[in-house]
């Protein structure tokens, strides 16, 4: 795996802050950002820090390992609802399945992601933790 | 414009072929199509649908390579990526060349090796397909089907046992069909020893990835009548492509697939759908409305994926769709060597592995 600095950087908003669009002229937010809105495909869109907090429509408990997350396994991957009322699908964490229920409330987290083995950069991102 | 035709196909076992790359791949099925042929024309256009060349085999133009690889200098050469869509964007593309007029007669290949590194390091480009937050918190698509067979075991009031049924289904169309990579019959016990992938997601809801090629002539009414005694007409292609959401329904599958029959006046009874995983059998079937929604897995009509699909036939990434469309041909040519079923027409659905992109084709016998 090859992660980059300027990738990262880009993807600040989406992967540090949990920043995604908001539409001036439908309302509707779109994760990650991007400057046209995905439903209506309206230029006029904001950027739009989100609360992080949300509740867990559903889970699953994930084996199948990629290249760099062998140590977040097995991984918790949750379908959650943002006070927004945007749904996005992200890693939880700080929970064991057996505790983990839908309805859950979550609140989203900085954590690693995973390392660069070529260059030794270590890359971030927020994932979500039960409030 | 122009009738279009299939006037051949060919394609290999799907397998774990560790002595042949793609290269081999590929000529393994242009020699079969040489050799079963009326008479050989040669292609104004190759288009190669492949989705991991570069990363499995370093290898990029892929077009232009397979093309000088077959003595196919001087023509129009594409390679084609959508994904595990790929396939069906090839036919998408090979169906507009001819029924425009630009191209004659077009050799649509699909290849694909997935068996030459370890799970981890292929998972990693199957979720390439994800959007980039996914894709960079280490998701892969398994666990997304995982979360949509959730949703809809709530929404139905199934269990797992449900989705037993289509791989128990699918290997049992295999077993007589010599190209499919798992050929036996599972019953509930398999699946229920069989590890699970991403709760509850198993191995056996699961498609079989691994190596193939398939080809098929696209031509027009001319020539397809000097390459075959028997070329099969594509009535018609439509296409759809929307952004996944997590809902337990495939807007691509309805409007594409509606678009295409509407062509035809009906649906079909042979049809190869993309068979991913087990949920996206149930929401193909269901959204393309072949099934009713919430019980298409109670019910599965008799004439869909005879070959086995992806989960026993295999899954060769880009090239299922090609699969896909050379079996629909050869069940209306009455050449498929497997499990048949006797019809005017057939059809399949080619869609990315999450069901996003959706490309429908419609062939008749005529």
């Amino acid at each position: 795996m090859r992660l980059t600095p300027p990738i990262l950087w880009r993807s600040k908003g989406s992967f540090y802050q949990l920043v995604a669009s908001k539409c001036e002229e439908c309302g509707k937010f779109t994760f990650p950002v991007q400057s046209v809105c995905m439903h209506c495909g309206s230029s006029k869109v904001i950027q739009e820090k989100l609360s992080g907090r949300g509740k867990v429509v559903s889970f699953t408990v994930n084996y199948q390992h990629r290249t760099g997350f062998e140590k977040e396994m097995p991984q918790i991957i949750g379908l959650i609802e943002l006070e927004e009322g945007i749904t996005i699908t992200a890693p939880i964490v700080e929970v064991s399945p057996d505790e983990l229920k839908e309805g859950t409330e979550v609140t989203a987290c900085l954590r690693r992601a995973r390392a660069d083995s070529t260059n030794g950069l270590i890359q971030y991102i927020f994932k979500f933790r039960p409030v | 414009m122009s009738k279009v035709y299939i006037a051949g196909a060919s394609m290999t076992k799907v397998d774990r072929h560790y002595d042949m790359g793609i290269n081999e791949l590929y000529l393994e099925t242009f020699q079969g199509l040489r050799n079963t042929v009326k008479e050989w024309i040669k292609p104004d256009t190759l288009i190669v649908a492949n989705t991991y060349g570069e990363a499995v085999e370093n290898s990029l133009a892929l077009g232009e390579k397979l093309a000088s690889t077959s003595s196919l200098q001087g023509i129009r050469t594409f390679r084609v990526e959508n994904g595990d869509a790929s396939g069906g964007a090839a036919i998408d593309l090979a169906f507009t060349l001819v029924k425009s007029g630009v191209s004659k007669t077009v050799l649509v290949s699909g290849v694909e090796k997935t068996s030459d590194y370890p799970s981890k390091y292929m998972t990693e480009f199957y979720s390439k397909t994800l959007n980039k937050y996914e894709f960079y918190s280490g998701i892969n698509p398994a666990s997304i089907a995982a979360l949509m067979m959730n949703m809809y075991m709530k929404k139905y009031g199934k269990d797992s046992s449900y989705f037993a049924k289509w791989p128990i289904r699918m290997h049992s169309n295999a077993v007589e069909n010599p190209y499919a990579y798992l050929k036996f019959k599972i019953d509930e016990n398999t699946y229920y020893n069989s590890q699970v992938i991403s709760s509850p997601l198993r191995l056996f809801d699961s498609g079989a990835r691994a190596d193939g090629a398939a080809s098929v002539i696209v031509t027009d009414e001319e020539n397809a009548r000097k390459i075959s005694d028997s070329p099969i007409e594509i009535l018609g292609v439509s296409t759809s492509s929307y952004c996944y959401q997590p809902e337990l329904t495939l807007p691509a599958v309805k409007d594409s697939f509606s678009n295409v029959t509407n062509k035809l006046g009906g649906v079909p009874k042979i049809i190869e759908i993309h068979d991913s995983y087990s949920i996206l059998a149930a929401l193909v079937l269901e959204s393309s409305g072949l099934s009713k929604y919430g019980s298409s897995l109670d019910d599965i009509p008799d004439g869909v994926n005879l070959s086995g699909g992806l989960k026993a036939r295999g899954y060769p990434g880009g090239a299922t769709g090609i699969y896909q469309l050379g079996e629909i041909y050869m069940q209306l040519a009455g050449t498929f060597p497997g499990k048949r079923e006797t019809g005017e027409s057939g059809a399949i659905i080619s869609t990315g592995e999450l069901g996003s992109s959706a490309y429908s084709v419609v062939l008749v016998r005529k």
